[in-house]
């Protein structure tokens, strides 16, 4: 009897469940798209505390360690198994022929991980001096996870910092070519004719551009006299210019599609203004697929970051965003004797990888009543 | 087997009698031989100079034949290829302290030092047998250089005290150049491209064609090549040599290799039947046949090609940074490689502006003290560690110990690494630390920061301004970075903004320091940092615009004049050190590392390269190495 | 049509001169760069010759009548006509192009149509995951780390598309079989982003045919599993890609620009960002121009081939 009451309650919150309920249903049955947005979340939260997750600070060198590889971290020693973890101290190496410096394992030296511990001072949010760190080991130790770099610089703080500026870049960028594309899409697509051929023919001219020397031109034509802040942001302009074009035509389209439906010509009938249809009525029926369409252009940002550092128009050091430490990467010598250099380009892909799978699980979602 | 002993006896005979052997045959390459056979070519002996340039090779007689594969990135800046394949009348020596003459036979400079005789070799043709004379020179000089179409405005050099030189031909093959003034920085036409096609010869008979004074339908001709002027069109034809990439596949030379086919990512360049070289037993030079310049994209391609063993040679596309990496794949690229040194003063030279905007600044950046201690809180050590394998020498900006008139006190001033005496300077200069000792401030109350503003590219820029940001941090001087665009950088430069200039120092060989004044890194008011963009303007002005240096620049700026025009070794010595006592006094420039090291692949089977030497544009590459004699072991 | 190309050929050549400096200072640059002085009276005479100090709009005006009349202009960095330099690169690009285009298509179709009718299997799941890893690596770093790897376990020396001795040789069949010895790097890279994201525009468009009432109809009437699948909804879903067939067009020719300077292929892409970084002015104002060319000429051709493709379209066009 009990069995059966909460089955027709069931029902019943499914039928007058709203639609963002009916979405966040379907999307909890994609997979995928539940793994991708929860790396997505754990990576934003990172990002927010870089300073407390890295074990250092960003431009700290340490000259004895270039180039030193992953540090191992261990549980297990000659003694057995503690549960406090460690990593053994490294020796250096340098090849008297070809100069190369190699590193191992100093097995006699033995640092022992603590957390919370007190390392470099740096600002939360550039607001709260602090020196507290996840984790890190006494002083005297080292602890590269990911390695060092040219300058013995730790990459695992570098690259915790740089995902500061990637991610946020996309989402930067994309808000903008969000703002742009709504609203050109927007007027293109509810009032048609003459504003709509113009605003068409400027997104066809706008794609028939091809992207490297549009991208070189603008990136060119920044003042060069301008701070890195202000730079970062003439970088994300530049992304979404080209960004925007595509979000204008799904609007423009949506829209197209919903000024027939009948709801619009009884708001319409009903003496409701241009204004509150398209914010009242229009805006909340096409909203999934925006968020759907801004989720699948996050990744392209963020890779079109890392290409314009490749071509050398990006960000440029001492800032760090993926791209920039990429930028170091991009050379056969890394890829034969430093591969860790590459780590940022696996969290490039892992990043991308995991908006695209929401964004997919999100168009499933996208429409319930289906 | 008799007639090896033969040979073997020539040999010792030719050894015996040192250079210029009267050989009774001379032999050449068999690509050669086989189109004297067809008619096509006339034999050998008539093709070379009565006295050809003998060359005696490095290891051992070579073998003809082969091709030469060559790598570049740039059509600019194709210095290997081009290195390897161009000559001048002369040539620096390895070590720029000597003047070597290649085309010409010789030279003399008067003991007035107001006339200079160059001598040329009789019989020596340009590649088409056309007999080169002093007539291709005076060409250069009457219709080229005295042609206001061409060159509305001429150099320097050839103006001392204000005076245009004068040329006198005395016969086919003697040149003389008479000067107002005495005047020996002439020895900078030494230089082997200063003396090269288009620096100081030009084919004449090819040439005429296209010039207006020889030709009245010169116009016409350019034209109907699409320009608007005879002289666009004589410019293009005459290619003086920058790059290699638009040169004209019929223009003579007298230079190695001859031009064949031009595509985007390959030229094919063929020996130079006249070539006017031959080794000690008489084979006209070059071994090699034949030379391939591919150009490729982008670094590492070039470096996988180099590894694959694609390449025969290289070594100005290489980076010091991919050494280890070259070296590990030498077996499997079958090619040896050599550290050689560069002829740099600093790999990265800062100069303080000493005509800063700011007053405050300006008077900080003029104190000697701020600049002592500038240097002295920079660990060279550690930036030749990091930067450069520890194979550099960390020194103060200076010349290279190679001229004659070094003193071992400048490498060495202020150059230690001593961030407490660095402290000390800045106290006594009352610069005072503000509240949370982080900071020193100026004079004004503002924090003493600076910005180095600096182009990333050409060497590790980068990794040594990071590093020296965080030593000046140490001492309290705030530094924030800017890379910037090149061209970017330069016009700040050339206008006197920056707060710090920075550069590598070059020219600071023997021949190259002395033979530019007023251009020369050392002896300028520029050196590509613009440290005293006002001063230079009150020197050239003659004191109308910019502001007045203080006497003891002044002084410098006399001296300099007065060392280019010094007729006595004892004077040169003198006043040659008084100036880079000033230098080293002043710390004008800031060094860091110099003389650093740079890597030198060479194919296995490519013999009679140097493993040792000096790599620089100074010795213009490898033309010190007369690359003529290189070949392969079959 | 032409209104779009006249305001690409002006934004072209606004694009080339807003940098500051033009083809002159990075020319004085690099010969500074390798040491040489280069002489005030020099440059002046070279910008008079380039005919860089004239007003923009003249120079533009003079470009566009040129251009009509089929004369590119000459490039500055290689002193030879646009039209040749172009022509000379065309050819190989036409053919990486194409390779490319059979890789995509040939990948992306089948597996596109077997994700969607095993949507949620195993190899639904790998495809989705390699196709989604395909479109998130950036083909900068996928084709030198391929390169390198190439190069150590396979000895082979990629980069360009032909081995040293076949480069400068006559075509000829030996000289084919290296050029196809060469091609599957450059294709694998190129075509793996583009692949990728065609099987997701097939899978998404033949699942959404596959929901339809024809389909379950024709299901409900027992028509076999396969001749449901391929009589129809296939050749419905082919529609949108045959679409982008003409977006691929430019896109192929200069998009790849990135991955083309890694593995220093021999064609347009790198060609024009050399121009564009020398700012060769003509060289880069043309290709700019035959690229732009080529994207309308593309979307043209997509509209052409969708109306020919989808019965419905054209009468839906005859209707009105």
């Amino acid at each position: 009897m009990k069995n059966k009451q909460d089955k027709t309650s069931l029902e019943e919150k499914y039928y007058i469940a709203s639609q963002w309920q009916l979405m966040w249903r379907k999307f909890k049955k994609h997979k995928l798209a539940i793994f991708g947005g929860t790396i997505l979340s754990i990576f934003y939260f990172i990002t927010i505390f870089c300073g407390f997750f890295s074990t250092q600070d960003i431009y700290k060198r340490h000259t004895q360690y270039i180039y030193a590889p992953p540090q191992r971290i261990h549980f297990f020693d000659e003694k057995g198994f503690h549960l406090r973890p460690f990593v053994y101290g490294l020796k250096r190496k340098i090849d008297p022929v070809t100069f190369r410096r190699t590193y191992t394992e100093d097995r006699t030296k033995k640092y022992p991980i603590y957390f919370f511990t007190h390392g470099d001072k740096y600002r939360l949010w550039n607001l709260f001096p602090t020196d507290i760190h996840l984790f890190g080991v006494k002083s005297g130790g080292t602890i590269f996870i990911f390695g060092t770099d040219k300058l013995g610089r730790d990459l695992f703080s570098r690259n915790l910092h740089a995902a500061r500026i990637s991610l946020s870049i996309g989402l930067v960028g994309v808000f903008l070519s969000f703002i742009l594309g709504c609203i050109l899409g927007g007027i293109s697509g509810y009032f048609g004719g003459t504003v709509d051929m113009v605003i068409q023919r400027v997104i066809e001219f706008l794609i028939s551009i091809p992207t490297i020397p549009l991208w070189m031109c603008l990136a060119a034509a920044l003042p060069p006299h301008w701070s890195p802040i202000k730079v970062y942001f003439g970088i994300t302009i530049i992304l979404s210019i080209v960004g925007w074009c595509g979000l204008a035509r799904v609007v423009r389209g949506k829209l197209l599609e919903l000024r027939e439906e009948d709801f619009v010509m009884a708001a319409k009938i009903a003496g409701a203004t241009d204004y509150r249809i398209i914010t009242r009525h229009l805006l909340p029926s096409f909203l999934s697929y925006l968020i759907v369409n801004i989720t699948l252009a996050i990744p392209s940002m963020i890779l079109g970051e890392t290409s314009l550092s490749f071509l050398g128009l990006g960000l440029q050091p001492p800032v760090v965003s993926w791209g920039v430490l990429l930028q170091d990467a991009q050379n056969v010598r890394s890829v034969a004797l430093h591969p860790w250099l590459l780590i940022p380009g696996l969290f490039v892909i892992i990043t991308v990888l995991a908006f695209n799978f929401m964004g997919d699980g999100l168009r499933d979602a996208a429409d319930p009543y289906k | 087997m008799l007639q090896r002993k033969v040979v073997i006896w020539l040999i010792g005979i030719v050894c015996l009698l040192g250079t210029n052997p009267a050989v009774a045959r001379y032999n050449e390459s068999h690509m050669l031989a086989k189109l004297v056979k067809e008619g096509k070519l006339p034999p050998v002996e008539e093709r070379l100079p009565e006295e050809p340039r003998v060359i005696e090779p490095l290891e051992e007689i070579g073998q003809y034949g082969g091709i030469l594969n060559v790598a570049d990135l740039d059509p600019y800046n194709a210095i290997d290829a081009r290195s390897l394949r161009r000559h001048g009348l002369f040539r620096f020596s390895e070590d720029c302290t000597e003047i070597i003459p290649d085309i010409a036979k010789g030279f003399e400079i008067s003991e007035d030092k107001k006339t200079f005789t160059i001598h040329l070799r009789k019989g020596l043709k340009w590649s088409n047998g056309v007999p080169f004379t002093v007539d291709d020179i005076l060409f250069w000089w009457q219709d080229i250089v005295l042609n206001k179409e061409l060159t509305p405005i001429i150099g320097r050099l050839w103006k001392p005290g204000g005076e245009l030189a004068r040329f006198e031909k005395v016969n086919n093959y003697t040149l003389r150049i008479h000067f107002a003034e005495p005047y020996p920085v002439v020895t900078q036409l030494g230089h082997s491209f200063g003396s090269g096609q288009g620096g100081l010869y030009d084919p004449k008979h090819y040439l005429k064609e296209y010039h207006i004074k020889y030709n009245p339908k010169a116009n016409e001709i350019a034209k109907k090549e699409g320009y608007e002027y005879w002289w666009e069109l004589f410019k293009v034809v005459r290619n003086p040599g920058y790059n290699q990439w638009n040169i004209d596949v019929n223009l003579p030379t007298l230079d190695t290799y001859v031009i064949k086919k031009i595509a985007l990512d390959y030229q094919v360049w063929e020996r130079n039947p006249y070539f006017w070289q031959v080794d000690t037993v008489g084979n006209q030079l070059p071994y090699i046949d034949t030379l391939i310049d591919r150009l490729y994209g982008n670094q590492e391609v070039l470096n996988m090609k180099v590894m694959s063993g694609e390449i025969d040679i290289a070594s100005f596309s290489l980076l010091l940074s991919d050494y280890p990496l070259l070296k590990e794949s030498e077996k499997r690229g079958n090619y040896r490689t050599f550290m050689w040194k560069t002829a740099i003063g600093a790999a990265v030279a800062f100069a303080p502006n000493q005509n800063h905007r700011d007053p405050v600044l300006r008077e900080i950046m003029q104190n000697i003290k701020f600049r002592q201690a500038l240097s002295l809180a920079i660990n060279r050590e550690e930036i030749n560690e990091i930067v450069c394998f520890g194979l550099a020498i960390p020194r103060q900006a200076t010349v290279l110990p190679t001229c004659s008139f070094y003193k071992e006190e400048w490498d060495r001033a202020y150059a230690e690494y001593d961030p407490e005496k660095a402290n000390e300077l800045l106290d006594k200069m009352n610069l005072k630390w503000n509240k949370n000792q982080s900071n020193r401030l100026r004079p004004d109350g503002k924090p003493l920061s600076i910005l180095i503003e600096y182009y990333s590219g050409e060497g590790p820029r980068t990794a040594i301004c990071e590093l020296v940001e965080e030593y000046w941090e140490k001492i309290g001087i705030r530094v924030a970075l800017k890379p910037e665009d090149r061209s970017f950088y330069n016009q700040r430069a050339n206008a006197g903004l920056l707060d710090i200039g920075l550069w590598h120092l070059d020219c600071v060989t023997e021949l190259h320091v002395y033979g530019q004044p007023h251009s020369g890194k050392m002896l300028s008011f520029d050196g590509g940092c613009g440290w005293a963009k006002q001063w230079e303007l009150w020197f050239n002005t003659g004191g109308k615009q910019g502001k007045e240096p203080p006497e003891e620049i002044k002084l410098f700026y006399k001296d300099m004049e007065d060392w280019s025009l010094v007729t006595t070794k004892k004077e040169y010595v003198r006043l040659a050190q008084k100036i880079f006592d000033f230098h080293a006094k002043q710390l004008i420039y800031i060094g860091t590392v110099g003389m650093a090291p740079w890597p030198v692949i060479v194919k296995n089977n490519l013999k009679n390269v140097p493993t040792q030497g000096w790599w620089s544009w100074d010795s213009n590459f490898w033309i010190a190495f007369e690359p003529a004699q290189f070949f392969f072991t079959q | 049509m032409v209104i779009v190309l006249w305001a690409v050929s002006i934004t072209a050549f606004v694009i080339i001169q807003l940098p500051p400096g033009d083809f002159l200072t990075s020319y004085i640059m690099k010969l500074e760069a390798s040491g040489q002085i280069v002489d005030e009276a020099e440059i002046a005479a070279l910008r008079k010759q380039y005919d860089l100090d004239s007003p923009i709009h003249l120079q533009y005006c003079k470009w566009m009548w040129k251009m009509l009349h089929g004369d590119f202009g000459k490039s500055f960095e290689w002193n030879r006509p646009v039209r040749d330099l172009i022509a000379e690169r065309l050819p190989l690009t036409v053919t990486i192009s194409i390779f490319t285009l059979i890789f995509t298509y040939l990948l992306a179709i089948p597996i596109g149509i077997y994700s969607a009718a095993r949507q949620y299997s195993i190899g639904d799941y790998t495809f989705t995951v390699f196709g989604f890893i395909g479109l998130a690596t950036p083909g900068f770093l996928f084709a030198l780390i391929l390169m390198f790897f190439f190069y150590r376990y396979f000895g082979i020396s990629v980069g360009g598309l032909f081995s040293p001795q076949y480069q400068l040789a006559d075509w000829s069949g030996a000289k084919f079989i290296d050029l196809l010895k060469h091609l599957p790097i450059p294709v694998l890279v190129i075509g793996m982003a583009g692949t990728a994201g065609l099987i997701r525009i097939m899978r998404g468009c033949l699942l959404d045919e596959l929901r339809k009432q024809y389909v379950i109809t024709a299901r409900a009437k027992g028509v076999s599993e396969r001749r449901l699948l391929f009589k129809y909804p296939v050749r419905v879903a082919i529609n949108p890609i045959a679409s982008t067939i003409g977006w691929l067009l430019p896109g192929i020719v200069s998009g790849q620009t990135i991955v083309a300077i890694v593995l220093d292929l021999p064609t347009v892409g790198p060609l024009l960002f050399r121009s564009l970084v020398n700012q060769d002015m003509y060289l880069a104002g043309s290709s700019i121009m035959i690229l732009a060319f080529l994207t309308v000429i593309g979307t043209f051709i997509s509209d052409i081939l969708l109306v020919w493709l989808d019965p419905r379209i054209r009468y839906e066009k005859q209707a009105r």
